[in-house]
C-alpha cells in the first residue's frame, strides 16, 4: 500500500493536482516556517561570537576572532564542571522519574471508566503544566521553607521536628524532582493517550477471548502498542539531558543549597545575563548543543539499531 | 522507501535554511556595524577638529536648526500608578526645554534592579540612550571597556554646559579620565547618610527591661533577652552586592594601611579572605547558633520585600532600610502590632563600638555618553544637563509645582503637600531619578542646617520626624568614621572578569559559613578562602597590588 502512495506523489501531474487541492495548507505553513527560519536559524550567525571577544558597541563582525579562546577559558572555568555534572544529573533523575510517570498515568486513565471521573481529574492533573515556574517556586516557599512552610507547620504541629525541604542539599533535590514530576507528569499523558486511542479494539477483543485480564491486557496489549511513540518521546527527551530547565532552578534555589542548582543554564544565565560576558555565554550554550545533538543522534543510532523507527 | 527521500529532502532544507540565515545574519551585521564604525570615526575626527581649532564649537543657543532627539535615561523603580517616560514633568522638559532649542527629549526607562543588564542588552543592540549612566565606579568603567562610551572633550563640555561643569568639575578633574582617556561626567553630591536606619522595636527593648544597646555585644544581650520573652530575632537579608557587610569589623591599622585597602575594598567583590570577614562571619555564625540571628536571612533578597515582611509581621525586631516621607513600613507593622513603637539603632552598634560608613566619593551619578551619540546630539545633551542644574528648574524637578506639591516655610524650605494627587504628583522619591544627573540630593539651600530642614520633610512619614533627628544625631557622631574607597585609574581587567563568579561563590561560601556549627567553622572557611582565590581573588589581589605599586589610583583620603 506505501509503495502505490510513493509512486502517486512522484508522478508530476499528480503533484500539481495535489498542490492545487491543499495549498491553502502551504500558506498556513508560512507563519510558523517563516517563525523558525527567522528568530531559530536566523540567530545561528551570533553563533560566531563565541569564537570573538565580543565588545557589545562593536557589534558581530567589528569584534575580533580569538579562535577557541574562549572555550579554553569557560572549560576551565572552576563552575563549568560542576555545572556539566549537576546538569547531567539532575537530568537523569528526571528522566529515571520524569519520564516513566505520564506512561504509568496514561495507563491509569485509560483503564477508568468512569467518564466524568476521568474528565476532570485529566483536567486538574494538566493544570500545573500551564503554572509558571516562578509561581510554582513562591508556592514552594510557602509549603516546604522550614520555619513558616505550611507542611512543617504541620509537620511540627504534630510533634516532629522541620525538614529542610528546600534548605538542605539532598532533599532539596528530593524536592526539585518530586515537584518536576508533579508539573509534567499531567501534560506528558496527552500523547500517550492519543497513542492508546489509536490501538485497535480487535487486539483486546482477542486477548479476552484468551482469557487476559485487564492487566494483562495493559501489559500485553496497550505497551507494545504504544512503544514507538514511547521511544521517540525517549529520544526527544535524552536530548534534552544537557540543557534543563534554567527557570526551575532559579525558581527553586536558594544560597543554602547550592550543591546541585549550578547548571548550564544557570552559568549561561550568569555569565550571559547577569555579567556582560555574552561570548562565554554563548560559547557553553553552544557547547551544550553540541552534546545534545551527539545524544539525539546516538539514541536514535541506537533505537534504530534495535528495530525501532527512530527520529530521522 | 518515502520515508527515507521525505528525511533526506527535509535534512537538506534544513540545512539550506541554516546557512541562507547565517549568511543573511552575516551580511546585515556587516552593514551596520561598519555604519556604526565610520560614525565613531567621524566622532574622533571631528572632536580632534573641534580641539585644533582651539574650541570652535558650534553656537547651538538659538536652537538646532533640525529636531535633534536625545534619550535621556531615567531609572524605573516600578512605583505604581507612574509612567517614568511619559508625566507631567517629561512633558514640562519638552515644552521649557526641547521647544525652545528644537530637542526632542525622549526618556528610555532602565529596571533599577536590572540596570546592568538592561544596558548590556541596549548597547549591543544599538539602541542605548545617549547617556550611559551607573552609581559605581567600576561598572562604569565595565561599559567604557565595552566600548560603549565615546571619549570627551571637557572643552566642549565646560562651552555648552558652563553651569554644569563649574558645579562639577573638581570630580571631572579628578576622576573623569580612565588609562589617560576623559572618560566621564558626574553629578553633585551632596551627600548624607542619615536616610540609611535601622530600625529597632522599642516596644519590645520596653518589654525586656533593656536600654537602647550602643554595640554590637549589648545588641546580642538584647536580643537573647527577646529570644527569652519568645519576641524575634536580628532580622538581616542576603549579601550579594554592595559589599560593605565588614566595615564595622576593620580595626585601625587596617584602616591606616592604605594598601590594604585598596586591595580590598570593592562594592563588586566581596574580600571573603581578609580578616574582617573571617570576624564578620564568625560573629554571625555565632549568632545564628543562638538562635538570635533570623534562622532564614539567606531567604530575604535585597532587590524584594521580604526582611521588610518579616519585620511587620513581627518575626525580626531589626530592619534596615532607606527611609522616605511615604514608606509604608511603619503603617503596615502598625496595622499588625497596633503597640509597636520604633526607634533607630546607633551607627555604634558594630564590633568595634565605632561607627564606620561607606563614604561615597565627592561624586553622585558617573556618566558616560553612547559611542553611537553624534555631535549635535552630545552638545544637546549638555545643554540639557546645564538647564535641569539651573536652580529654578531643579527646584521644579524635585519638587513640584509651589502651592500645589509644595509650600515654602519662613526660612524658604520646600514643604512637601502630602497625599496630593493631581497631574503635578511627583514620583514616590521625589523625582529623583531625573534631577539625579546633576545633583544627587536635589536642591542645595546652602547650609548644613537648611539641606537637613529640607531632607527632614522628605525623609521622615509624618509624625516619625523623630527617627530621621535621631538617625542624624548617631551620624552626627560617629561622622569622622567615614572610609572612601581608592579609586584605580586604570582597568582592573580581573574584576570584571571575576566578578559576577565570585558573587556567586560568596552567596554560597558565605551562607554555609554563618550557618554550619561553631566547630566546623575554620576548617570551612580555611578550604572556601582557598577556592575562593583560585576562583579568580588572587588574579585581583595582585593586579591591584601592581596598580598601587605603580601609583596609578585615587586615594580615599
Amino acid at each position: 500500500m506505501a509503495k502505490t502512495k510513493v509512486s502517486k506523489v512522484h508522478s508530476r501531474g499528480n503533484q500539481k493536482l495535489y498542490f492545487k487541492k491543499c495549498w491553502q495548507l502551504y500558506v498556513l505553513m508560512i507563519l510558523p516556517m517563516l517563525f523558525i527560519l527567522v528568530f531559530k536559524f536566523g540567530a545561528y550567525s551570533g553563533l560566531t561570537i563565541a569564537f570573538k571577544d565580543y565588545k557589545v558597541a562593536k557589534g558581530f563582525s567589528g569584534s575580533e576572532w580569538v579562535g577557541l579562546e574562549i572555550f579554553e577559558k569557560i572549560f576551565a572555568k572552576r563552575d563549568f564542571g560542576k555545572a556539566v555534572f549537576n546538569t547531567l544529573y539532575l537530568n537523569i533523575l528526571d528522566l529515571i522519574f520524569s519520564f516513566p510517570m505520564p506512561i504509568i498515568l496514561a495507563l491509569i486513565l485509560n483503564e477508568i471508566r468512569c467518564k466524568w471521573f476521568k474528565r476532570v481529574s485529566q483536567t486538574l492533573l494538566y493544570l500545573p503544566h500551564f503554572l509558571s515556574w516562578v509561581i510554582i517556586g513562591a508556592l514552594a516557599y510557602q509549603l516546604f521553607s522550614l520555619s513558616n512552610g505550611v507542611v512543617n507547620v504541620l509537620i511540627e504541629n504534630m510533634g516532629a521536628s522541620p525538614i529542610p525541604f528546600l534548605q538542605e542539599d539532598v532533599w532539596w533535590l528530593i524536592s526539585y524532582i518530586f515537584i518536576g514530576v508533579w508539573q509534567t507528569m499531567g501534560w506528558g499523558t496527552i500523547i500517550y493517550l492519543a497513542a492508546i486511542t489509536n490501538v485497535n479494539p480487535e487486539l483486546y477483543e482477542a486477548a479476552r477471548v484468551d482469557g487476559a485480564n485487564r492487566w494483562k491486557q495493559c501489559l500485553h496489549v496497550t505497551l507494545p502498542c504504544i512503544r514507538s511513540t514511547i521511544v521517540i518521546l525517549l529520544i526527544m527527551n535524552l536530548g534534552k539531558v544537557m540543557q534543563g530547565s534554567f527557570e526551575r532552578v532559579f525558581a527553586l534555589y536558594n544560597a543554602k543549597a547550592t550543591e546541585y542548582s549550578t547548571t548550564i543554564p544557570v552559568l549561561v544565565y550568569r555569565w550571559g545575563i547577569e555579567g556582560g560576558k555574552f561570548s562565554d555565554a554563548t560559547a557553553l550554550g553552544l557547547f551544550q548543543s553540541i552534546i545534545g545533538l551527539a545524544l539525539v543522534l546516538g539514541a536514535d543510532f541506537i533505537a534504530k539499531r534495535l528495530g525501532e523507527e527512530g527520529l530521522i | 522507501m518515502m520515508k527515507k527521500s521525505l528525511s533526506k529532502k527535509l535534512a537538506l532544507l534544513l540545512a539550506g535554511a541554516m546557512a541562507v540565515g547565517m549568511f543573511a545574519g552575516c551580511g546585515s551585521d556587516n552593514t551596520e556595524d561598519t555604519s556604526g564604525d565610520t560614525a565613531n570615526a567621524t566622532d574622533n575626527e571631528d572632536s580632534g577638529d573641534a580641539e585644533s581649532s582651539g574650541g570652535g564649537y558650534t553656537d547651538y543657543s538659538g536652537g538646532f536648526d533640525e529636531t535633534v532627539t536625545i534619550q535621556i535615561p531615567v531609572y524605573d523603580r516600578a512605583f505604581e500608578g507612574w509612567d517614568v517616560t511619559d508625566n507631567y514633568y517629561t512633558k514640562w522638559v519638552q515644552s521649557e526645554f526641547g521647544d525652545k532649542y528644537n530637542v526632542n527629549v525622549e526618556y528610555v526607562a532602565i529596571g533599577r534592579t536590572t540596570e546592568v543588564q538592561d544596558y548590556m542588552q541596549m548597547i549591543a543592540a544599538g539602541t542605548a540612550p545617549d547617556i550611559i549612566m551607573h552609581y559605581d565606579m567600576p561598572q562604569a568603567v565595565n561599559y567604557y571597556n565595552e566600548g560603549a562610551m565615546q571619549n570627551l572633550d571637557y572643552d566642549e563640555l565646560a562651552y555648552y554646559a558652563p553651569d554644569f561643569y563649574e558645579a562639577t568639575k573638581d570630580a571631572i578633574n579628578t576622576y573623569g579620565t580612565l588609562d589617560g582617556e576623559n572618560a566621564f561626567l558626574f553629578a553633585g553630591r551632596n551627600a548624607i547618610y542619615y536616610n540609611y536606619v535601622t530600625l529597632i522595636r522599642q516596644d519590645w527593648l520596653d518589654q525586656v527591661n533593656m536600654e537602647m544597646p550602643t554595640t554590637l555585644d549589648e545588641l546580642e544581650e538584647v536580643a537573647k533577652a527577646w529570644k527569652d520573652a519568645g519576641l524575634g530575632t536580628i532580622g538581616d537579608q542576603l549579601i550579594d552586592s554592595s559589599f560593605t557587610y565588614f566595615y564595622g569589623y576593620l580595626t585601625d591599622d587596617q584602616l591606616s594601611n592604605e594598601e590594604e585597602l585598596a586591595q580590598y575594598l570593592d562594592l563588586n567583590v566581596a574580600p571573603f579572605t581578609w580578616e574582617p570577614t573571617k570576624e564578620y562571619l564568625q560573629r554571625r555564625n555565632q549568632e545564628y547558633n543562638d538562635g538570635i540571628l533570623d534562622p532564614e536571612f539567606y531567604l530575604n533578597s535585597t532587590s524584594d520585600t521580604d526582611w521588610k515582611a518579616d519585620f511587620v509581621a513581627g518575626n525580626v525586631g531589626t530592619y534596615s532600610f532607606y527611609i522616605s516621607a511615604n514608606t509604608d513600613v511603619i503603617s503596615a507593622l502598625l496595622a499588625n502590632n497596633p503597640d509597636a513603637k520604633l526607634s533607630v539603632l546607633p551607627t555604634t552598634v558594630t564590633a568595634t563600638g565605632k561607627g564606620p560608613y561607606y563614604e561615597y566619593p565627592p561624586y553622585g551619578m558617573i556618566m558616560g555618553i553612547n559611542s553611537k551619540t553624534s555631535d549635535e546630539e552630545r552638545a544637546a545633551v549638555y545643554m540639557y544637563l546645564n538647564w535641569l542644574i539651573q536652580p529654578e528648574n531643579l527646584m521644579k524637578m524635585q519638587y513640584g509645582e509651589e502651592g500645589k506639591t509644595y509650600n515654602l516655610d519662613e526660612n524658604g524650605v520646600a514643604v512637601p503637600v502630602t497625599g496630593y494627587t493631581g497631574e503635578e504628583a511627583l514620583s514616590q522619591n521625589s523625582n529623583k531619578d531625573y534631577y539625579c544627573l546633576v545633583q544627587e540630593m536635589g536642591v542645595d539651600y546652602g547650609s548644613e542646617e537648611l539641606n537637613y530642614q529640607a531632607n527632614l520633610r522628605t525623609l521622615a512619614p509624618e509624625g516619625y520626624e523623630y527617627l530621621v533627628e535621631e538617625s542624624y544625631n548617631y551620624n552626627k557622631e560617629t561622622e569622622a568614621d567615614g572610609i572612601v574607597t581608592p579609586v584605580f585609574t586604570a582597568t582592573v581587567e580581573s574584576s570584571s572578569e571575576y566578578a559576577t563568579d565570585l558573587a556567586a561563590m560568596w552567596k554560597e561560601f558565605y551562607v554555609d559559613c554563618i550557618t554550619c556549627a561553631p566547630d566546623e567553622f575554620e576548617a570551612m572557611y580555611e578550604e572556601y578562602c582557598q577556592e575562593y582565590l583560585d576562583g579568580g581573588y588572587q588574579e585581583i589581589l595582585d593586579e591591584k597590588a601592581e596598580l598601587y605599586a605603580d601609583g596609578q589610583y585615587i586615594s580615599g583620603n
